[in-house]
């Protein structure tokens, strides 16, 4: 059994809040809950909304077309034509065939306009024929305010009687998480061990800048600085002191800490970076979703030097993998960049499990000795890392010898590039341990993709008959892995929230493989469900 | 400990009799008096540099060492306090480093009040790249990049300070070894963001040694912002012969520091385990 609702309106309306109260319900009672949020860039006024996919299988993606529409406000009519056979809307405007009078029952509680929002939830509960009763436990949330609003909706609930499409929830009890890509990510770093984390906000990683920053009692700092260029050197900074470190940006941001990434190759000071992509060029579209910096990525600074890019698919993914990208950072001195996206980092999934530690966080730091060299040359290009203050501990932009001192020297500028090119080699047999790659689903055809696009794929493997390669670390890249599994199918297809396939470009680079076959959307928006489907049968037919 | 555990084997390259050699000596001597008289460790020290011919001291002077990059030791040196807050971090940085290319940590670091010494090396002149304006090059001034004369006028960089919220404001002369010593020294006692210009001439692209050389008063601290102020705006980094050049701490209060205002703890003072009950409050009840 599988619905959704989506509920929309005007910006500073509860959309986001309404949509996560009726999903806690509904996960409560044993569903499977997607929440997309949809919002621009603004703050009050213009269209918000959120999707509710709900369903009694695991879901990870959304769709297009809805069964129910709440509309708190004014409303774009595209969700009206939008909605699926019987669908029913629910709203406060004439446009709307379920029209409630939501603002008459708002003045008749004496309430302020806003719980207009509870009314209408308490209209959709009884149309769906749903116990209120959960959603009313959900709202105690408000604190203060729940009662006004538990009263606004049961009036809603029992006012209502428009149109009816019903449901039937079957029982089930087992506790289930709801979790956005943010909280994963935030949490995983705070499990990793990070002692501070700065960033400047840039939509859509200030989540993680708010979670981290709203924690009690973990002691990490949390700092906003002036500007990402200062963000990323005082990463580097805090790190050369021996503070685990971690900051977060999206591109533009990611674009100014880009010679201090270089830095972070030649002073091999550990450094991580949570990267949140919108669209671009330039501003782009803020508050939506892409993966077209992919490529910019991968090449971020100037200059030879390695790092390691990672991109979880979900949240269980986004917890792992951020422990790990500190757990590398720590151990090899290492740049690691965990790339997500608005629709990781912004949509609730509903999971069944809670991540595991694929390794032991640590600081990986040692006791200096007397004769202590920052930038021992060893046998896997990694120089045990002693923090400041420990002894005279050196950290360099420039070109330098096994103490950190400048250098010009031929012979010694060999040596220490040669040390960092076989640290590029540690890191690729560190990343081939990590599961740098996964597949799902059986077939001769392969659909190969990374970061958030897994949830609508992982959707479709029940109705198209391929497997599906996901590419988790895409830096050091899996080469040998990726290319018997793309010989070994019989055709393949890229899918990429982009406008040229970079993946495609990025395999061609490593393996040889030239794939032609792409699936790609450009505006902003995730794959929904039947939308991938309808585009992978084309392709694959 | 003596002035020679000081030093380094690397051998120096600025040029001979520059007034980077006085700074440098008086950096060395004001840690080593710190030392000796028990404010901190050796190992404590840490200085951080941006590029530029300042930036060199990273490798003629014994302690930690943090080289970074153009007008980036400003950040470099919040992270490290913030990381650390123990440690007694000394950021270098020259004239083009914090007034050009970095000036926006320059400012928004005297609001923020991050607890360490800045030293800005300022010869009003980019020499490393053999001669270009910066912010304190006079109207006039011949560079390679404004053969017909510097068209703009300098920007004041104490008065910029003081403006901004900086707790500790001094000017010093690199010549004058004694004093530089003694203000390095409060600086870097000084709990907060401690900014020292020191004055000092390029031999080699901008010579203005005889211009300052009988220009200079020396000032007590004003605990009064806006006397201080007035006291900063007497010059204005031009060559106006009639100008008089105050040297010595300008300004200096007490206010919370960056670490301070956030709680921020030293690294190695906090115990940290890795579990999943920060996740289990993500179950949905």
């Amino acid at each position: 059994m599988e619905f959704q609702i989506t509920i929309a309106g005007e910006a500073g309306q509860g959309i986001a809040r309404s949509a996560d109260l009726v999903s806690r319900d509904f996960v409560s009672r044993g569903m499977y809950v997607f929440n997309y949020r949809d919002y621009g860039s603004l703050i009050k006024g213009g269209e918000n909304f959120n999707i509710l996919r709900i369903s009694t299988k695991k879901i990870h993606s959304n769709n297009w077309k809805n069964d129910y529409l709440v509309a708190f406000g004014r409303f774009s009519d595209h969700h009206l034509q939008k909605m699926n056979k019987d669908g029913i809307s629910i709203g406060t405007l004439s446009k709307i065939k379920n029209k409630v009078d939501a603002y008459a029952i708002a003045r008749e509680l004496k309430a302020p306009p806003i719980v207009i929002n509870s009314v209408l939830l308490g209209a959709l509960y009884k149309s769906m024929n749903q116990p209120l009763k959960g959603l009313l436990k959900q709202m105690e949330v408000f604190g203060k305010k729940a009662k006004i609003n538990q009263k606004a909706a049961q009036l809603g609930y029992d006012r209502y009687q428009g149109d009816t499409k019903h449901i039937i929830v079957p029982k089930q009890k087992n506790k289930k998480y709801f979790v956005s890509g943010s909280e994963a990510v935030a949490y995983g770093a705070v499990a990793a061990g990070i002692d501070l984390y700065l960033a400047y906000p840039m939509t859509p990683a200030t989540p993680i800048l708010h979670i981290l920053a709203n924690l009690k009692g973990h002691n990490i700092s949390v700092v906003q600085l002036d500007n990402e260029i200062g963000v990323a050197n005082g990463a580097l900074g805090a790190s050369y002191s021996g503070a685990t470190t971690m900051v977060g940006t999206s591109g533009g941001g990611f674009a100014l800490m880009g010679e201090a990434l270089s830095l972070q190759g030649m002073s091999e000071v550990p450094m991580v970076v949570y990267l949140a992509m919108r669209p671009g060029p330039a501003s782009g579209i803020p508050t939506y979703s892409g993966q077209g910096d992919l490529k910019f990525v991968l090449n971020a600074g100037h200059g030879d030097f390695s790092k390691i890019v990672v991109a979880p698919g979900d949240p269980v993914e986004a917890f792992e993998r951020t422990v790990e990208a500190v757990y590398l950072s720590n151990k090899y001195n290492a740049l690691t960049i965990i790339l997500s996206d608005k629709h990781l980092a912004e949509s609730n999934y509903t999971l069944d499990n809670a991540p595991s530690f694929t390794v032991k966080p640590s600081r990986f730091l040692v006791k200096p000795n007397k004769k202590f060299k920052s930038y021992k040359i060893t046998k896997d290009g990694v120089s045990p890392r002693a923090p400041a203050g420990s002894g005279l501990i050196r950290a360099t932009s420039y070109e330098h010898d096994e103490f950190g001192y400048t250098t010009e020297d031929p012979k010694e500028i060999n040596k220490m590039v040669e040390k960092r090119l076989v640290k590029a080699k540690t890191l690729e047999k560190a990343v081939s341990k990590l599961k740098p790659i996964k597949t799902y689903g059986r077939g001769h055809d392969l659909i190969v993709s990374w970061g958030s696009t897994k949830g609508a794929i992982i959707d479709t493997l029940k109705e198209v008959d391929a497997k599906f390669l996901q590419i988790c670390y895409l830096k050091p890249f899996p080469s040998r892995k990726v290319k018997a599994l793309l010989e070994s199918a019989r055709r393949v297809v890229v899918v990429e929230n982009s406008a040229t396939g970079q993946i495609a470009d990025v395999i061609a680079e490593n393996t040889g493989y030239i794939i032609d076959k792409k699936i790609l959307k450009y505006d902003g928006r995730p794959f929904g469900h039947e939308e991938l489907v309808k585009s992978l049968r084309r392709v694959l037919k | 400990m003596k002035l020679k555990n000081m030093g380094t084997p690397v051998a120096n390259t600025w040029c001979p009799a520059c007034p980077n050699f006085l700074i440098l000596s008086s950096a060395k001597k004001a840690i080593l008096e710190l030392v000796t008289e028990k404010h901190a460790k050796h190992n404590d020290f840490v200085g951080v540099t941006g590029i530029g011919c300042h930036g060199k001291i990273y490798d003629y002077i014994n302690i930690g060492g943090f080289y970074g990059l153009h007008g980036r030791a400003i950040p470099a040196a919040t992270g490290i306090v913030l990381g650390n807050p123990n440690l007694k971090v000394i950021a270098f940085a020259g004239d083009g480093d914090a007034y050009a290319e970095g000036i926006s940590h320059f400012i928004n670091s005297a609001r923020m009040n991050p607890n360490y010494a800045l030293f800005v090396h300022n010869n009003k002149v980019f020499a490393l790249t053999t001669g270009q304006i910066t912010p304190t090059s006079e109207k006039g001034y011949k560079g390679k990049s404004t053969p017909d004369g510097n068209p703009f006028p300098t920007i004041n960089p104490l008065a910029l300070a003081l403006q901004a919220g900086a707790s500790f404001v001094a000017r010093e002369y690199a010549l004058d070894i004694k004093n530089l010593t003694a203000t390095m020294k409060a600086a870097i006692k000084h709990k907060g963001f401690a900014y020292v210009d020191i004055i000092q001439p390029c031999l080699t692209f901008h010579n203005f040694s005889d211009y300052v050389k009988d220009k200079m008063y020396r000032i007590k601290p004003s605990k009064n912002l806006e006397s201080a102020i007035k006291t900063a705006s007497t010059w204005d980094y031009s060559l106006n012969p009639k100008a008089k050049i105050p040297v010595g701490i300008f300004y200096k209060e007490n206010r919370p520091t960056l670490g301070e205002m956030f709680d921020t703890k030293a690294w190695h003072k906090v115990k940290r385990t890795s579990n999943l009950k920060l996740w289990d409050t993500l179950r949905v009840k």
